[in-house]
């Protein structure tokens, strides 16, 4: 027997957007919040790393690296008028650490995080709902512990006083 | 009686392609429970994205490429030095050792030989390493991610020298010392070829770039006859 979806009752659809809704109103309280990154666009899915150097010298320099553009798209709505400290962060990654240095246009701090760590990118107030940067993400580990692909995650929060 | 150098490059075997193909079954096959079940957690998985959006983007990273370089003798290399981001190349060149014994000389003892390779400068950083016309130049590297065994120079030469009258003299009377300007402690041992057999001169490190001055000497304890009395050895670095 075939089995169909079943209807989203009216019962259950309400609930949702019900939570929904509660979320989107939700006053900025003081701590650390997450940020909506859902419309960021990273330029390669998927980045093969380059050995820093063509060929290991005499000291064996074992570093690998690649460079990729990120156009962030952070949603600030619920910061929206007031102080904040904006920070980006790299997701601990499993044996050797990760290594990231951005150059931006501007709008956001540049800086460098290790994995596991997190980077103050703005301080003041939220003067945009949704905040647009493209940064120049140079991404750098130890080539010799980099034997398969690995996945990085990078996230934004918020600190408010 | 003469005896050239060879530079062979090895192709290194992938593991991760077997690896990937491996993997996407897992994705193919989502388990699933009742029905009901599953779409009440979409739903509330719908919830919670609605809520919080998307935390975090992500980037995956593949590992640096496995390389492996050995030259012998002459070499390529394009764009400088290969410190200074030059890219070293293929080279068909076969260089030649050799030494000519004079009659008087038959049995008398051991005599330098010359090359003909005219690399003196080290093609790693530039600094003048290896004489001309005595040394050979002998380097490379092998790269890899992982933690996999060091790769193997080795060099293989047949059991013996031949004149056209066929003649022979065994390879085990050519001998070579390693040195190199300003080079204390060189990376190839001193060594004689043992003839017939491949032999291994080095197990080298991945990530690290070795390079030696080869001199080669004739021991010349035995009378032979006239001619030209030739062979060839093969070096080669293997990599696991």
């Amino acid at each position: 027997m075939m089995m169909q979806p079943p209807r989203l009752t009216g019962a259950v659809l309400a609930r949702c957007l019900l939570a929904a809704s509660l979320c989107a109103v939700q006053p900025a309280a003081a701590g650390t919040a997450r940020v909506d990154d859902s419309g960021t666009v990273v330029s390669q899915g998927v980045v093969p790393m380059r050995w820093r150097q063509l060929v290991p010298g005499r000291g064996a320099d074992n570093s690998v690296e690649a460079s990729l553009r990120v156009a962030l798209r952070l949603n600030l709505s619920r910061w929206l008028n007031q102080p904040v400290k904006l920070y980006m962060g790299l997701a601990p990654v499993a044996g050797e650490p990760v290594h990231a240095a951005w150059r931006t246009q501007g709008r956001l701090l540049p800086g460098s995080v290790r994995s596991g760590a997190r980077t103050l990118v703005f301080e003041g107030l939220a003067g945009t709902a949704s905040l647009e940067e493209t940064i120049e993400l140079t991404l750098r580990t130890d080539g010799r512990a980099l034997v398969s692909p690995q996945s990085l995650q990078f996230y934004f929060e918020v600190d408010t006083p | 009686m003469a005896s050239n150098h060879e530079a062979i490059v090895c192709r290194l075997t992938d593991r991760r392609k077997a690896m990937r193909m491996r993997a996407l079954p897992a994705f193919a096959h989502s388990p699933c429970s009742a029905g009901q079940s599953r779409w009440r957690g979409l739903i509330y998985i719908c919830g919670t994205l609605l809520c919080t959006g998307a935390q975090a983007f992500s980037v995956s990273i593949t590992p640096g490429t496995r390389s492996l370089f050995l030259q012998v003798g002459a070499g390529t290399m394009t764009g400088g030095n290969f410190s200074s981001g030059g890219t070293p190349g293929n080279n068909a060149t076969v260089n030649s050792v050799s030494v000519t014994v004079p009659a008087a000389s038959l049995g008398t003892g051991s005599l330098a030989m010359n090359t003909d390779s005219t690399v003196t400068a080290s093609p790693y950083n530039g600094r003048a390493f290896c004489t001309m016309p005595t040394q050979v130049y002998v380097g490379g590297f092998y790269r890899a991610p992982g933690t996999e065994q060091r790769a193997i120079l080795s060099a293989a030469a047949p059991v013996s020298l031949t004149n056209a009258s066929g003649n022979t003299i065994p390879f085990n009377r050519v001998s070579w010392v390693s040195a190199g300007t300003a080079d204390s402690a060189p990376t190839i041992a001193d060594g004689t070829f043992v003839g017939g057999a491949s032999q291994t001169l080095r197990r080298i490190a991945r990530n690290t770039w070795f390079e030696s001055c080869l001199q080669f000497s004739y021991a010349n304890t035995q009378l032979v006859g006239s001619g030209e009395f030739k062979g060839t050895v093969i070096y080669t670095l293997t990599a696991p």
